[in-house]
């Protein structure tokens, strides 16, 4: 074992020992007798021990409330002694009247328990008057002490006190009422921290109280002058009748403490934060009377005015009118529904818009509550609406008071609104909704309703139209190819003839010779035509010399033919339309040409 | 004598269709849906066979709570009337409400919009515009032979080529649709809950459970017992009695 370890284990040992020598434990009240908006401080001391010492366990205390706790610790070493004292304190707030044990507390030092011996302290009405060791500024514990010096001046009881203030302590139920907490001091005070403000039980508390001023005013009590202070201003509405209470309000403050003397200004110093409660209040809170109550009440307690209004007088049949029904007054109407509203038939409603404001102040509570309907008249005509009436109940003269608006009147122009545009004014105007989906329903049979037909595609008709074009044209295209055929074969048929026929007129022309008849020209060159028509199968009588050519020439006939041909039908014309005898002799010699003529052409025309 | 007559008229009354059409509208408008389906069944073995009587006997059957038969009867509903959106909305409703999901793979667009229009039209539809497109074909054609012009012949052919391309559509999908129809390939689980198996007989072990109002195809058959498919591609055999064909 090194030195070093073997000096903190005698430590250790040294210190153990001490502890299971001398440790004391002792707990200490401020006082044995207290009022009820006082405060009182338990102490709870272990001496003799440095170390091991765990926060003693408080047991349940009745009728006394903690409201913060504090530690102080002190140590000497005297002789090569050490000794320590450390303090746990536990400031206390009575809650109800009476006498009570603070049973014994445990404290464990050291791994071992010790116990305080039980205390007792009585709790009285109102304020213990002589002043209390700890306003004095100074504990026996306060570890500033032993110096000899307190350092916080001194605040005389009589100079601070709380008080709470109600603007009525007989109220009905439902009836506001104001409660300020009020600190009264002859001293600035420096700032508040609310230390206990249990939850009111039968009340409602207004949320929107105003913040109350932190200027004081000056008031009187008892012939001393003091500065009041609002500490905090609520409305309450008693939501039950018989005697409710109004618990204290703790608080704790600081004081501004000068001489007294005006010029010493710098003197001014800052009291240890006070601890102050109000007295617990009863309220006595009547029911509503039953006489004069009628069945449709509305519940509001307070004055009130009822108003109506449309926003327009005049309108046509159809179209939206807003409608606003308004109470007003002092008391609360959270709770109050729409007054009920007269027959509206022949109208269209739809729900209310509602708007609800109310404001807290010194004097209670005002309120003014509105319902919006938009309604819609369904004819024409002069329309009255209302009157609207409300029941509420006044505290001032403890009675019943109706409250009553309209009748309104409303001209109407027009006539009867069709079903069409039912269900949606212009205001309330929405998508369909759908509620629920279903299948859709049932058919009607229809006019031709019996056993199964066969369907088209199944009929002969559907087969006769696909295979009537296909025969149709079948039959066209044999049609055509028979005719094309027929017309070929007629062609060659007069191809074929055309030099017989033409020699047979040349025989004709051949008789005219004779008689000399100028006919002879003619038939000659009837007969060329002719022939030329019929091996080109064109029609001869649209024939002239010069398309001749043309068409001679087309089918590769030498120009020394057609030349010929040209001449011989130049000739004939010629001799045709020229007066005078022709010889028998030139006749012969032409006929002669065109025969020849005809051999030649047939091998081209062919 | 006067009750003779009386039955003879009450039967008359019943014997028209209308009326019979009204006294089961009747019992379905007072919630009797089992009795309202009934009575389109009594006219359907009548011989009565129409797309409204289908629609309204699946209607009865939808609100009666029997899902596979209201399905099933939809479904020869649209077959009948492919266009009606009554038939195909009940059809969607009911559809939904199935305990299985259809996990058919989504098709491309085109393609389900090629599908959407095939299941819209009728056969005898098809069969009139096929009927159509033919007769104007024969007449382009009969003109194409006798005109001579350049310029019609090249309009006359254009036109020919697309009523080609009407006509091979429509005759296809017409063809198809007659092929099922004949081959009723279609069919409806009617049971709340069946097992696919994998051959004939009770013995085979099951591949899979289908609920009520589940479509399947038809594609063998056995001693009493359906080869199906699935719609994910799922084939095995199903009791005849479990589903009833379209």
């Amino acid at each position: 074992m090194r030195p070093r370890e073997s000096l903190a284990l005698a430590v250790l040992l040294f210190a153990a020992a001490a502890s299971a020598q001398d440790v004391q434990v002792e707990a200490s009240l401020d006082a044995d007798r207290v009022g009820i908006q006082d405060a009182l401080t338990l102490t709870v001391t272990v001496s003799g021990a440095a170390t091991g010492v765990s926060e003693p366990e408080l047991p349940r205390l009745d009728g006394l409330k903690v409201a913060g706790t504090s530690t102080s610790t002190s140590m000497s070493i005297v002789n090569g002694r050490m000794s320590s004292s450390r303090s746990f304190l536990y400031e206390l707030l009575p809650q109800q009247e009476g006498t009570f044990e603070i049973p014994a507390i445990a404290v464990e030092v050291g791994g071992e328990t010790y116990r305080t011996k039980p205390l007792t302290v009585t709790v009285v009405a109102g304020s213990v008057a002589p002043p209390r060791a700890r306003a004095r500024g100074s504990s026996p514990l306060d570890p500033f002490s032993p110096f000899g010096r307190s350092r916080a001046p001194d605040i005389d009881a009589e100079d601070v006190f709380a008080r709470v203030e109600l603007s009525k302590d007989h109220v009905y139920q439902g009836e506001p009422l104001v409660v300020t907490y009020w600190l009264y001091t002859r001293y600035s005070p420096l700032g508040m921290q609310v230390e206990d403000d249990p939850p009111l039980t039968g009340f409602w508390v207004e949320e929107n109280t105003t913040k109350t001023d932190s200027s004081g005013s000056i008031r009187v009590v008892n012939g001393r002058e003091y500065y009041a202070y609002a500490l905090e201003r609520r409305v309450l509405v008693p939501t039950q009748s018989g005697t409710l209470t109004l618990p204290p309000f703790t608080f704790s403050t600081a004081f501004r403490v000068t001489s007294g003397d005006p010029w010493d200004l710098l003197s001014a110093r800052s009291s240890r934060p006070m601890t102050l409660r109000t007295e617990p209040r009863a309220i006595e809170v009547k029911p509503l009377p039953e006489a004069g109550r009628e069945s449709g009440f509305s519940g509001a307690v307070g004055e009130f005015d009822l108003e109506a209004k449309l926003d327009r007088e005049e309108v046509d049949a159809g179209d939206a009118v807003t409608l606003t029904v308004s109470l007003a007054g002092k008391g609360s109407l959270r709770a109050v529904e729409a007054p009920t509203v007269a027959d509206l038939a022949g109208f269209r409603t739809f729900d209310p818009k509602v708007r609800d404001e109310t404001h807290a102040g010194p004097q209670g509570l005002s309120s003014a509550k509105s319902w919006e309907y938009v309604i819609v008249p369904e004819s024409g005509g002069t329309k009255e609406l209302g009157p609207w009436t409300l029941q509420y109940f006044d505290p001032e003269s403890g009675r019943y008071v109706t409250a009553s608006a309209g009748p309104l009147t409303l001209r109407v122009a027009g006539s009867a609104v069709a079903d069409l545009d039912r269900g949606a004014s212009p205001d309330a105007r929405r998508e369909v909704k759908v509620l629920r989906e279903d299948i859709r329903y049932l058919k009607e049979p229809p006019e031709r309703l019996g056993t199964r037909s066969r369907p088209y595609y199944e009929s002969p008709l559907f087969y006769a139209a696909l295979l009537a074009p296909l025969f149709w044209n079948l039959g066209l295209v044999v049609f055509l190819r028979r005719r094309e055929r027929e017309k070929t074969h007629s062609d060659v048929f007069r191809s074929r003839r055309a030099q017989r026929m033409a020699r047979s007129r040349l025989k004709r022309a051949a008789a005219l010779t004779a008689s000399g008849s100028k006919d002879f020209y003619e038939e000659v060159a009837a007969a060329l035509y002719r022939y030329v028509a019929d091996k080109s199968s064109v029609s001869a009588s649209g024939l002239t010399p010069s398309s001749i050519d043309r068409l001679l020439e087309e089918r590769g006939v030498d120009a020394e033919l057609r030349r010929e041909l040209g001449e011989v039908l130049a000739r004939s014309e010629e001799a045709r339309f020229t007066p005078g005898e022709r010889t028998r002799e030139e006749m012969e010699a032409l006929r002669d040409r065109v025969e020849a003529l005809l051999v030649s052409l047939e091998k081209p025309l062919g | 004598m006067r009750l003779f007559a009386l039955a003879l008229l009450l039967q008359a009354a019943y014997d028209n269709p209308r009326e019979a059409f009204r006294k089961a509208e009747s019992l379905y408008r007072d919630q009797r849906y089992a009795e309202a389906a009934e009575a389109y069944e009594t006219m359907r073995a009548q011989g009565i066979e129409d797309g409204v009587l289908d629609y309204n006997l699946g209607n009865a059957y939808f609100k009666a709570g029997e899902l596979g038969r209201a399905i099933l009867n939809y479904e020869r509903a649209l077959k009948r009337m492919p266009g009606d959106e009554d038939v195909r909305a009940n059809l969607d409703f009911a559809n939904e409400l199935l305990a299985d999901e259809d996990d058919s793979p989504p098709l491309p667009a085109v393609i389900g919009w090629a599908v959407d229009l095939y299941d819209r039209l009728s056969p005898s539809l098809l069969a009139v515009v096929l009927s159509v497109v033919f007769l104007l074909g024969g007449v382009l054609v009969s003109l194409l032979l006798t005109e001579h012009g350049a310029g019609l012949r090249t309009a006359f052919l254009y036109t020919l080529a697309v009523l080609a391309v009407v006509a091979l559509g429509s005759g296809a999908a017409l063809a198809a649709k007659i092929v099922s129809a004949r081959g009723r390939v279609e069919a409806i689980v009617l049971e709340d809950n069946a097992y696919v198996r994998s051959g004939p007989g009770n013995a085979s072990p099951r591949l899979a459970e289908i609920h009520e109002g589940l479509k399947v195809r038809v594609v063998g058959e056995r001693e009493g017992w359906l080869q199906v498919s699935l719609s994910n591609g799922l084939t095995g055999w199903l009791p005849a009695d479990a589903i009833e064909r379209i």
